[in-house]
């Protein structure tokens, strides 16, 4: 795979949204320009269509030559959010649960204050160094939820019933499309957001995030 | 009021999915790691979906290459590799599944006869927003395995 591929997050262009009726396209540029979010590296969109990172390259070189795909602009913490998993590989499911399990070892106690000592949320994320204390990191929720259903695969789908009681309009307000492209700093700002989540989680689980 | 389905009886298809690969070709197929995704959702060639009801509102698809399928009926030794014969494969596939939750979930769960789809007809249905997504791989072909819950469902009535 070609790692400039990495970088490459293309959105569609303002002026393409809604593309002329007599536009013509390959049956690939077509699902290109469908499928680009912003949030979305090319590399990854090669790895999920099983096609290699070249010949999408070459296809969206055409599509941004065209005007129909722009380059997407981040600020510095949606940039973190999204390079942070773009580079790290699937693992498998077993090697998946031990990451978390690696990784709930690393943090400090759930429940500490998102931006205490300890939490490793300092320096990254999406929160003003202002507005720490009103949000909180999704990982560790994540990680709590998954640590509660005894880890694993039972532990990754307990996540998915607790978002499945989000409301999808709050996720898309705070840029969650994907669990997979949610850094692990990622700081929640949304307060409704939050309160949904913790009450799934409750719901869910039957337990308390603190 | 929610999904009345647990994470232990979520699990059971993908164990039956995986298991189809394993029982039938005797090449199993390896799961990588989820993803939980909120956006609009993405197909492979072909699709095969069943609807549940009952404790859960919502489906479960299984979103193939048509490279996957015509390796697939090769192994099951059909010559005909149409887009006919992978859209069938693909409703089979899922066939398969659907009747071995039916066995293990009774009638607490509805699920639906299979419909299979190509990419675009899957692309014009109505699904939850909400999706787990499990990447699979069968003999170095990618596939999808997705479980699509609403929030809502009726509560259980027995």
């Amino acid at each position: 795979m070609n790692p400039s591929l990495e970088n490459e997050f293309l959105h569609r262009s303002a002026a393409a949204e809604k593309p002329e009726p007599q536009l013509r396209l390959s049956p690939l540029e077509w699902r290109l320009w469908g499928a680009v979010d912003g949030l979305t590296s090319l590399a990854e969109l090669a790895r999920r269509w099983d096609l290699g990172g070249e010949a999408l390259a070459l296809v969206a070189g055409k599509l941004k030559t065209a005007g129909l795909l722009a380059p997407a602009e981040f600020t510095l913490a949606e940039y973190q959010a999204a390079i942070q998993t773009a580079d790290v590989p699937a693992p498998a499911v077993e090697p998946a649960a031990r990451k978390y399990s690696a990784s709930l070892k690393r943090r400090a106690p759930v429940g500490t204050p998102a931006g205490s000592p300890g939490t490793g949320g300092s320096g990254s994320g999406s929160a003003a160094p202002g507005e720490r204390g009103l949000s909180f990191q999704l990982r560790p929720l994540i990680d709590f939820i998954i640590q509660q259903a005894g880890g694993g695969t039972k532990g990754q789908l307990a996540v998915y019933r607790v978002f499945c009681q989000v409301p999808h309009e709050l996720l898309l307000k705070s840029r969650i499309t994907s669990l997979n492209l949610v850094g692990d700093n990622f700081e929640i700002q949304d307060l409704a957001l939050k309160s949904r989540l913790l009450e799934a989680t409750r719901t869910v689980l039957g337990v308390d995030y603190r | 009021m929610t999904n009345h389905l647990g994470e232990a009886e979520l699990k059971v298809f993908i164990d039956l999915s995986l298991g189809y690969f394993a029982t039938v070709t005797g090449t199993a197929a390896q799961a990588h790691s989820p993803r939980i995704e909120f956006s609009r959702p993405e197909f492979s060639d072909f699709t095969g979906m069943v609807t549940l009801g009952g404790i859960a509102d919502g489906c479960v698809y299984l979103t193939l290459g048509r490279r996957l399928l015509e390796d697939l009926l090769r192994r099951l030794g059909e010559p005909d590799l149409s887009t006919a014969n992978c859209l069938d494969l693909a409703g089979e596939i899922t066939n398969t599944i659907a009747s071995n939750a039916r066995g293990h979930f009774g009638h607490r769960l509805t699920i639906s006869v299979p419909s299979p789809y190509q990419r675009a007809a899957a692309e014009q249905l109505p699904l939850p927003p909400t999706r787990f997504v499990l990447p699979l791989k069968w003999n170095n072909h990618p596939a999808d395995l997705v479980i699509a819950l609403r929030p809502d469902a009726p509560a259980p009535t027995a």
